[in-house]
């Protein structure tokens, strides 16, 4: 490192810690995500196969046949409160962390870690301690929270995060939200998965596909409304790809998130004054990945639209919305708070 | 934003503040510390915290998607998980309960992420030399007792039954647990095998206790087993469909084993060259011809048996994949999932004594049609003409 006192002395880090993808955004200006996959070598055998002692992401997805595979924080907490699902979210912020670090990087690490709400609620301890290990200072946030700290939507805004294993309402007004202020519900993207996978099972009983297939479909044609082409996929049957016609089942599958999403939007804003509720509704931002669904925006802001005026936007990074949000957490934060965190 | 971010500036503060003031209650030093302004806001988050401690402790426990050592309620699935959880909120119509298989992602020694994979796979016989790309093969060497390459010799059977203890396998809608499913089956069918007279037949458990893979296989080589049976029962995401399938081991046949290779080569410390001639001789393994066919026989018996009660049965027939309870086993070994259990009928019919004493006794048909196709055929040592001989 130089003489000069130019450097940092200090590594900010903000992660976003998912069910399906975990990010991480430092002021060293990297970005890195991976999927929140966590494989430890199932034996010494595999172990030999694999050559690591754990993956992660994708590289832990094709070498599933050879580990046991967490993802930690299924359906937004962190798996059965066990050991093992606690070390893989360790392992998981250790990677992350070793990912945005460079040789240049000071060895102090300050983290904000953005989580899903309701794993906020239980696990905040876990994660603590699990992210201890590699930070010098850190905090953890719930991730709607983080999201809307990031667009600087503090005050009159509702983010919604449409995540794997969660969609997580959250009402900022002008301070931390408090449980009043949030909701979970379990129709998120893996939810959809499911949905998707069992429609398709119904109309081609003799394709063969995966949840992770499935998935796939989803994130390149997902869509609610009218369909602007049919989706056509690749599906193997008796071992042959072929092509099958999948428009009406993806229509179906993401349009079944629809009615939680506006009843709970409805609801969270009914609970505040109407004079609220009227800057609450003109400032609704769709976070996760969920919020990349085509049509989905629109179709949203036309359903509320029923019961007054609004307005819903997108976040424009949803990848990175909640590392960034909780980066800036971190950068903002003053030193003084650092110190005694 | 510079302008917006002065605007709110003291907005920003108070959150800053709060959100300390938040992570020092979590872990316990909150106490003494500063407030925030807002001291409403504060109260409600002390009570917030108090409720939330002992949610802290049962929660997991509630959660727990894999089942507890004690028996756990029958009914619990994944609605009921899901609206403990989340109070208030109703869990999403109709299908939620139904869809997410429980075993979706892997917990330790759950072989459905296999499952998963062999979707993926075709059902072909024999996977290409080159596809046997697995270092770890090297692990085992060419360990196949040379006295079973002439059938004459077979005497003793290890019968695994899948699961067992805190580890129950699948688990159907009403509450039939696999773990349960296949120790009985394995009882009756050691029993069955015993009868005839002829054979050693030793079961990996004989009661509900948890037992690692490895013990498994070191039980298997302990012993100096002959053929190794593994019992498994699968479950679906599709709750319609009924399948039989007998599993081999051997790498999934598609891009991702080949992908898989390239990096196991990069880090091995054998050369291409090396792992080739390596693959190439464990390919043509006694033990895999063996598994294979005995595989073929048991599927072939299972599922045309079970036809007779279900029609529908799918065949997806003889599978490969790399089971490591099958990798790890000297002898010829094969994984028989005997039937699916999210499928409703299936599940009432495991359930009776009696189906799976049929169950049970299409395996002994299976395996012993093996064994004496075996001593037939044993001289060959090749299998094309299996099919055109065998029958
Ligand atoms: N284009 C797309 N259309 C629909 N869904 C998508 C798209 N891209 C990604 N997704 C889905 O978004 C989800 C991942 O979003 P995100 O990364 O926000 O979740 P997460 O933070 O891991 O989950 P959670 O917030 O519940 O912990 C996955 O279910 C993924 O399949
Ligand atoms: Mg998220
Ligand atoms: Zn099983």
């Amino acid at each position: 490192m130089s003489e000069g006192m130019e450097d940092r002395a200090v590594l900010n880090v903000g992660i976003d810690l998912g069910t399906s993808r975990s990010a991480i955004s430092a002021d060293n200006g990297r970005k890195k995500w991976v999927e929140s996959y966590v494989g430890w070598p199932k034996d010494f055998i595999a172990r030999k196969v694999v050559g690591k002692p754990v993956l992660f992401g994708e590289e832990a997805l094709e070498n599933r046949l050879s580990l046991n595979i967490y993802r930690p924080l299924e359906r937004g907490v962190i798996k059965d409160g066990s050991a093992r699902s606690e070390e893989a979210v360790k392992e998981l912020i250790r990677h992350l962390i070793e990912l945005v670090r460079t040789d240049e990087s000071p060895g102090e690490v300050r983290a904000v870690v953005g989580v899903p709400a309701e794993s906020f609620k239980i696990n905040k301890l876990a994660i603590r301690k699990a992210v201890a290990d590699y930070a010098g200072a850190l905090m953890v946030v719930s991730e709607p929270f983080a999201v809307a700290y990031g667009v600087n939507a503090l005050n009159n805004a509702m983010v919604i995060d449409i995540g794997a294993g969660t969609v997580d309402f959250c009402i900022m007004h002008g301070t931390v939200p408090s449980e009043d202020d949030q909701r979970t519900l379990l129709t998120g993207g893996d939810y959809i998965d499911q949905q998707l996978q069992s429609h398709l099972h119904e109309r081609y009983p003799n394709a063969d596909f995966t949840l992770n297939m499935v998935r796939r479909f989803k994130e390149q044609h997902s869509f609610v409304g009218a369909p602007d082409r049919a989706v056509e996929v690749e599906i193997p049957v008796a071992g042959r790809p072929t092509m099958h016609d999948v428009t009406e089942e993806m229509r179906r599958a993401c349009e079944s998130i629809l009615p939680g999403l506006v009843e709970t939007a409805l609801e969270l804003i009914a609970n505040f004054d109407p004079e609220y509720q009227k800057k609450v509704r003109n400032n609704i931002i769709l976070a996760g990945g969920g919020s990349q669904i085509r049509g989905l925006r629109e179709r949203f802001e036309m359903s509320l639209r029923e019961y007054g005026p609004c307005r819903v936007n997108c976040i424009e990074d949803p990848l990175f919305g909640g590392a960034d949000g909780a980066l800036a957490l971190a950068v903002d934060m003053p030193d003084a708070y650092w110190e005694q965190s | 934003m510079p302008s917006q971010r002065m605007r709110n500036a003291e907005l920003r503060d108070n959150i800053l503040k709060a959100v300390y003031e938040d992570n020092l209650q979590i872990t316990g030093q909150g106490r003494g510390k500063r407030r925030a302004p807002q001291a409403a806001g504060r109260s409600r988050r002390w009570t917030a915290l108090m409720f939330l401690v002992p949610m802290f402790l049962f929660l997991p426990a509630m959660l727990n998607p894999s089942p507890s050592p004690v028996d756990e309620p029958r009914h619990v699935n994944q609605r009921a998980r899901g609206s403990a959880v989340h109070g208030a909120i109703p869990p999403p119509p109709e299908r939620q309960a139904a869809a997410p298989a429980p075993a979706e992602t892997a917990s330790v020694f759950s072989e459905e992420v296999f499952q998963d994979a062999s979707y993926a796979t075709d059902n072909e016989d024999l996977p290409p030399p080159d596809c046997m790309n697995y270092s770890f093969l090297l692990a085992g060497g060419d360990a196949v007792r040379l006295t079973s390459l002439f059938g004459l010799d077979v005497k003793t059977i290890v019968i695994d039954p899948g699961h067992g203890g805190i580890d129950a396998g699948a688990v159907g809608g009403s509450g039939v647990k696999e773990k349960n499913v296949t120790l009985d089956v394995a009882l009756r069918l050691k029993s069955r095998l015993k009868k005839r007279g002829k054979y050693n037949v030793l079961l990996t458990r004989e009661k509900d206790n948890f037992v690692s893979l490895a013990k498994r296989v070191e039980f298997a080589n302990s012993v100096n087993t002959d053929l190794f049976v593994s019992i498994h029962v699968n479950s679906l995401p599709n709750r319609d469909v009924n399948v039989i399938e007998t599993y081999y081991f051997g790498p999934p046949q598609n891009d991702e084993t080949l992908r898989l290779a390239q990096r196991e080569n990069k880090d091995s410390n054998y050369s291409i060259g090396e792992l080739k001639a390596i693959i190439q001789d464990i390919s043509d393994t006694v033990k895999r011809q063996e598994s294979v066919r005995l595989a073929r026989a048991i599927q072939d018996r299972l599922l045309s048996n079970v036809r007779n009660y279900d029609a529908d049965v799918l065949d997806t027939g003889v599978k490969v994949a790399p089971f490591v309870v099958l990798l790890g086993v000297e002898a010829p070994s094969v994984l028989a999932e005997i039937s699916c259990i999210t499928n409703e009928e299936e599940e009432g019919k495991l359930a009776s004594e009696e189906y799976r004493e049929k169950i049970a006794s299409f395996l002994e048909e299976g395996i012993v049609r093996y064994l004496t196709k075996k001593s037939i055929q044993h001289v060959r040592g090749d299998d094309d003409h299996e099919r055109r001989h065998g029958g």
